[in-house]
């Protein structure tokens, strides 16, 4: 009995030795130097276009463009077209153009044809599927059924920067239109200006 | 009972019950209170007024916020859209940053994302914050 009970008292203590002693960790692998933070939180480390910027235009725009065209009975069909960057700076303007499509196709206000980047990728798939002879003629992609955009979404950034001893102002105005493809009519358009100021 | 009292209100109340009941585009925002989402007590922004409407199966928003400070102030919000059930049906937007002129009072509007919202929750920041007072009404 003696030995038993000892022989137990043993076993939980090398048991908590083992688990209990070290605490909860949480599941990360690495010594820690690295953290994740809020994709969401406004960024100034500089003054440069950055994640905050490119968030608050797509939100405006796509916002603005999905009232537009709230309450129609179709869902226009509407293509992107590139968006200039006539900033001295580089800026990922198909970034921009990626948010505001995802933002509006999850608002449910529009549908969105290939655009000329995607159209490569598109054709190919098509022409794989009704010409390579290796699917079932039932389900393939008909060549000849894809759909023309009525409306073509396009639009430029422009920045003004001005610099004295010791500021730097950024002035950002991002652009959008969209025009209807077949008579050429711009049917809505809408803007954002960003002003950043950094003193040194 | 007299059928002349009965009816009386009523007579006098569908008027009024249609004409409200017609006016539909204001959404009540309830509550101004129970709709902002101060994180810390703000020493000199304070929102002052928010007004909701619908328009399209959209809900417009107008937030108005004072400064009572003779200095520039900077100010953070953003919105969660919820429908009926209070869940979140959209992804949390990125905070928005406003730079308040001194002693000045300035509209902040906002759209829902989607005809899916039905309700909100705005989340406001202003600089020189101070904690919430855990015993002050909420």
């Amino acid at each position: 009995m003696n030995s038993l009970f000892i022989r137990s008292i043993s076993l939980v203590a090398v048991t908590g030795l083992l688990f209990g002693c070290s605490g909860t960790s949480s599941p990360t692998v690495g010594s820690g130097n690295v953290s994740y933070g809020d994709a969401k939180a406004v960024e100034q480390v500089t003054n440069e276009f950055g994640s905050t910027d490119l968030q608050m235009i797509a939100e405006s725009m796509a916002r603005s463009l999905a009232q537009s065209v709230a309450g129609a009975p179709v869902k226009p069909l509407v293509t992107i077209s590139d968006v200039k960057n006539k900033t001295g700076e580089y800026i990922d303007t198909r970034s921009i153009t990626d948010s505001i499509r995802v933002q509006i196709l999850k608002s449910g206000t529009m549908r969105f044809a290939t655009d000329i980047d995607g159209m490569k990728n598109q054709t190919d798939e098509l022409a794989r599927q009704s010409q390579s002879g290796l699917y079932k003629k039932s389900k393939t992609a008909k060549v000849g059924e894809m759909q023309g955009a009525q409306y073509r979404i396009e639009g430029n950034i422009t920045s003004i920067v001005k610099r004295s001893s010791d500021t730097k102002d950024v002035y950002y105005k991002f652009s959008l239109i969209l025009t209807d493809i077949e008579n050429g009519t711009i049917e809505w358009a809408d803007e954002k200006e960003i002003r950043k100021t950094s003193s040194h | 009972m007299n059928l002349k009292y009965f009816l009386l209100p009523i007579v006098l109340l569908l008027p009024t019950m249609s004409l409200l009941g017609c006016a539909t585009a204001p959404v009540s925002a309830g509550p101004m209170d129970a709709k902002i989402e101060h994180q810390g007590t703000s020493s000199y922004v304070k929102v002052v007024n928010l007004a909701a409407k619908e328009s399209d199966g959209f809900l417009a928003l107008q937030l108005e916020v004072a400064n009572s400070d003779y200095k520039r102030r900077m100010i953070y919000y953003r919105v969660k859209w919820l429908d009926a059930s209070g869940f979140q049906v959209w992804d949390d937007e990125p905070w928005k940053p406003v730079l308040m002129q001194g002693s000045a009072r300035q509209n902040l509007q906002a759209r829902s994302p989607t005809p899916k919202a039905r309700d909100f929750r705005i989340q406001f920041n202003a600089e020189n914050n101070r904690p919430n007072d855990p015993t002050a009404p909420h």
